[in-house]
């Protein structure tokens, strides 16, 4: 088992004219699930690539329990790693594939068919074991994918996409039967998505990355409540987080032709352009001017019943802001007001920085 | 035409479906008969009055009586065509076809492996474009220049080769090797070799750039060396290329002609040292005496020896 | 769990945010910053590990190694002959002279300007023909079942084995008797009946990887079989068009078999027929072979140079597919 950490680790390309990832930090605690969140592009991969070994850092170091590993090949970093297209061995066998590692590794073939037996039983791919992987299934691709990373019992488990290819019924099934996978297995593993609903399912902790850095480290309770940043906060969430610009002034912020919202509970004093945030699962909608509390005015542009709730649209200042509600019989160009709790309202500075809550 | 066409298609009534076959008919005519005209008259017919006139006697260019298998019983009895003596004895002229087809058994397996390992070589390098391009250049050289530039490269005054053995102290070994009764055939070879060594690595190349990297990096992280993920993972996926290039380069060892008519000239060098089966039909067919009966024969067995493979080929796609 | 984490919920007061743990997103430079490190450093880290500057090495070799004949014909061709019988790489009092070209470009017995000029005549009709003809017959081998179409794709396989000399023969006799023979039209139709059998079999593995759907929808939009053709297949197949031109050009340019069967007369021969005969008797002339090879090298070469791609392209589908 195996703890790995990351310092100020910054990878280049195309001789430093591609920032792919810059100064990351990063702990994982030995038997832990974290998940690398963020767009197409973000570095996520990358990132991942170099805890493998298929990319040596630029700058920074990477640890394993401790010992130095940049300089180690991945043969000899004892990880293993489902690639987004499985990359399963085309001539080879699935019996071929899954004991491809081990054969590797000069273990006897008597050992190699008793593990083999073990983790296609684990996977239920035991139908599976002479066929080519041509002839199966995404879903039994990726169960062999699967069985090929665990069969050889890993320190470290590297997962790349791994659910992308699928449909989304296998996907959500697939997501399940991976977490008890870990939780058996308790192997540290690292897992690329830019999926937020995978990664908050399955995730110890969530890495949310963009632009080649790390913008928050946090289990998915915390991250959902507490983005850290406006982007973040945009990013997480289905849908995510209605954000509004404002301006900060005496202790509440103006909204323009949106009114006013009271925001006495944050800290400083600074006045000056900034984002009041609120969840589309916090807000309320009413016809009605409510008697007291925040409240934000504007006219219903869509309504989307999706069974579960209601999506209103709503129009404020030119942009749409989005509320679930349980039941409405709004219709579109009605005049309304949203309303939230105090508790549940962000503050974001200019920059993106959370102000509040603290 | 255009509206009944498209119409047709979606209510074949009886009557209208013949008008579509007729129309399909004229299209097809239309299209195929000018090309096929040219391609009978000028391919398929030349190689059927070949099959049919290996079975005549010949007076000149005027075909004579049906002999049966008497041009094929004298070319195979001729030591032009193979020598067996020769054969025996380790000694050139072994004839055409015995030297042919040792071109083969060299050529072939060489220039496939030497173009493996250069696409090997060159497969991640930066400027492997360039020197794909510079390996391949003398495949898209006339091959008369190859020739002539092998003459060129082995003479014994003006030559690189005979300098090279000059300069590492192999004096006793300068020659003039194109004339060299005993070596020139080995000489033109590895000119051979050095020509279509470029078309195997750049049939190897393409094969290569098509395998999937990601399984070149899980084989890393399983574990696999450079050696086995050779001999795991690229080998089995580029082996089926490796048919093709051989069988390529069959068909073009058994079509040598310029190259050896630059070296030796329609005889196929000094005493027919190395001629080879396309010098043989030349000579038999073109230059006094003539001798048509020989020259189809020999042209027919050049076919029959590379047909099977062409076939081979086409099935496997 | 990690340390960040844990110290979130540790935040004094006075600090806001933890945003001092996070880069702030202006931080992110858009290339790598440039280390104030000595020139020794930059360039060790430019230099590649050993292994690969080995590597790196061995194929430079290979390659010069690859070209050093034709650089040694290249040389040739600007010496003069007392030099190149010195030696072709001895550079020291190198003349450089364009003598060789002189000569070669007015050689007595068939001049290369006369017969470059042939083989463009012969070339360049071969070639587009072919096209022509070519993809019209390759359409209905792709879109079409029509009797006997398992026949001729035998046919042309088999003509795609058959070496050129089993053609001679017969081609010597029909252009013998349709009064062809020794003339361009006899040998541009023997190129073209050649040729033919591959392209019409590499054209039709192109049109089949393009969709039916496209024709269908010009159907429906009233396009006669004709139209559709030029304005649908041609345009989309152009890739293959340019591969095709580019190779089957490359072939006609430097054959020599055939236009030393079919042409006779000295004023029609063709560059690569006349490049043997510049030998001379006694002492080869060098130079003058050197010169007149590079000139005839020197159109396919060039060509190659400028459509690589379509060129390698073509290569390899021509014999894989």
């Amino acid at each position: 088992m195996t703890a790995i950490s990351m310092e100020g680790v910054s990878k280049y390309f195309d001789a430093g004219n591609t920032v792919a990832n810059y100064r990351l930090d990063l702990e994982v605690a030995d038997g832990e699930f974290v998940v690398l969140l963020g767009p197409s592009g973000c570095g996520k991969t990358t990132a991942l690539r170099l805890i493998a070994g298929l990319e040596r850092p630029s700058e920074g170091a990477i640890y394993f329990d401790g010992e130095r590993v940049d300089d180690r090949s991945p043969s000899d970093r004892n990880v293993a790693m489902v690639f987004q297209n499985y990359a399963l061995y085309p001539h080879m066998t699935v019996a071929g594939n899954i004991e491809y590692p081990l054969k590797v590794r000069g273990i006897p073939p008597d050992d190699r068919d008793d593990r083999l037996e073990e983790v296609t039983r684990l996977l239920h791919i035991e139908d599976q074991v002479g066929k080519s992987p041509a002839e199966l299934s995404g879903g039994q691709r990726q169960r062999v994918a699967l069985a090929r990373a665990i069969v050889r019992q890993p320190s470290v488990f590297l997962l790349d996409e791994p659910l992308s290819n699928l449909d989304a019924k296998l996907r959500q099934e697939m997501r399940s039967e991976l977490k008890r996978l870990q939780n058996e297995l308790a192997i540290t593993t690292v897992y690329v998505t830019h999926n937020q609903e995978e990664a908050m399912a399955m995730a110890d902790t969530v890495v949310v990355m963009n632009r080649g850095t790390i913008r928050q480290i946090a289990p998915p309770g915390e991250l959902y409540d507490r983005p850290r940043t406006g982007w973040v906060a945009r990013f997480i969430g289905s849908p995510p987080m209605n954000l509004m610009d404002g301006t900060r002034r005496n202790g509440s912020v103006d909204l323009a032709e949106a009114g006013t919202v009271r925001f006495p509970g944050a800290p400083g004093n600074g006045d000056g352009t900034v984002s009041l945030g609120v969840r589309p699962e916090d807000l309320s909608v009413s016809a009605e001017p409510p008697p007291a509390g925040n409240a934000i005015e504007g006219v219903v542009d869509t309504v989307e019943p999706m069974g579960e709730y209601v999506l209103v649209n709503v129009t404020v200042g030119g942009r749409v802001v989005s509320a679930k509600v349980a039941d409405t019989d709004l219709e579109r160009e009605d005049r309304v007001f949203l309303t939230f709790e105090d508790d549940d309202a962000y503050l974001y500075d200019e920059n993106g920085e959370l102000i509040a809550p603290t | 035409m255009s509206l009944r066409d498209h119409i047709g298609d979606y209510r074949p009534a009886p009557e209208e479906a013949r008008g579509i076959d007729r129309e399909k008919a004229v299209v097809l005519a239309m299209f195929l008969v000018p090309g096929l005209t040219l391609f009978a008259i000028f391919s398929v017919g030349p190689i059927a009055y070949s099959a049919v006139g290996s079975v005549f006697s010949w007076e000149g260019f005027t075909i004579g009586q049906f002999t049966g298998l008497d041009n094929w019983i004298r070319t195979f009895r001729d030591p032009l065509f193979i020598n067996w003596t020769n054969i025996t004895e380790m000694q050139f002229p072994m004839g055409a076809l015995a030297q042919n087809l040792l071109w083969v058994v060299i050529h072939v397996p060489v220039s496939t492996l030497l173009g493996l390992g250069l696409a090997l070589l060159f497969a991640d390098l930066t400027g492997r474009r360039i020197l794909r391009s510079m390996v391949f250049l003398g495949f898209t050289v006339p091959t008369i220049v190859i020739g002539l530039v092998l003459l060129f490269v082995y003479d014994p005054q003006a030559g690189v080769f005979n300098a090279v053995l000059r300069a590492v102290g192999a004096e006793g070994l300068v020659r003039n090797w194109t004339q060299a009764p005993q070596l020139a055939i080995f000489a033109l070879i590895a000119g051979g070799i050095w020509v279509q060594t470029g078309f195997s690595m750049l049939l190897y190349s393409s094969a290569l750039s098509a395998i999937d990297p990601s399984l070149i990096e899980s084989a890393k992280v399983d574990g696999a060396g450079p050696y086995r993920r050779f001999r795991d993972i690229i080998w089995p996926l580029v082996r089926p290329v490796t048919a093709v290039v051989v069988i390529m380069g069959i068909i073009w060892v058994m079509r040598v002609f310029d190259i050896v008519y630059a070296a030796g000239g329609s005889a196929g060098g000094p005493g027919h040292v190395y001629s080879v089966l396309g010098i043989e039909v030349y000579r038999a067919a073109f230059e006094a005496p003539i001798d048509y009966g020989k020259a189809m024969v020999v042209a027919l067995v050049q076919l029959l020896i590379v047909a099977p493979l062409a076939l081979y080929i086409a099935r496997m796609n | 769990m990690t340390r960040d984490t844990r110290t979130s919920t540790e935040t004094a007061p006075e600090q806001r945010t933890d945003a001092g743990r996070y880069l702030p997103a202006d931080a992110i430079p858009e290339t790598a910053p440039s280390r104030e490190t000595e020139w020794r450093t930059r360039l060790t880290e430019a230099v590649p590990t050993l292994p690969r500057l080995l590597k790196y090495v061995l194929a430079i070799g290979v390659a010069l190694l690859w070209i050093v004949p034709f650089l040694g014909l290249f040389m040739a061709s600007v010496r003069p002959l007392s030099e190149i019988l010195q030696g072709w790489w001895n550079v020291e009092r190198m003349t450089f002279t364009l003598e060789n070209y002189r000569q070669a470009w007015s050689y007595s017995t068939a001049p290369m300007g006369r017969a470059l000029l042939n083989t463009f005549v012969v070339t360049v009709p071969s070639v587009l023909v072919v096209l022509l003809l070519g993809a019209m017959a390759a359409y209905p081998f792709a879109r079409f079942e029509f009797p006997l179409k398992t026949a001729l794709f035998f046919l042309i396989l088999l003509v795609m084995a058959a070496p050129p000399e089993l053609v001679a023969m017969g081609n010597y006799n029909t252009l013998r008797n349709i009064g062809l023979f020794d003339s361009y039209m006899g040998l541009v139709l023997v190129h073209v009946g050649w040729g033919l059998g591959w392209v019409v079999l590499f054209l039709r593995n192109y049109l089949l990887g393009i969709p039916e759907e496209l024709e269908e929808a010009a159907r429906i939009d009233g396009a006669s079989r004709y139209q559709i053709f030029r304005t649908i297949i041609l345009p989309l197949s152009a890739p293959a068009l340019v591969s095709v031109a580019v190779i089957q050009f490359t072939w006609v340019w430097n054959a020599f078999f055939f236009p030393l069967v079919f042409m006779r007369s000295p004023d029609l021969y063709l560059a690569p027929q006349v490049l043997p005969l510049m030998r001379g008797r006694l002492q080869v002339q060098w130079g003058l072979v050197a010169a007149g090879s590079v000139m005839t090298l020197a159109v396919p070469v060039i060509l190659f140079m400028l459509l690589e791609r379509y060129y390698k392209r073509g290569m390899v589908a021509a014999v894989t597919d």
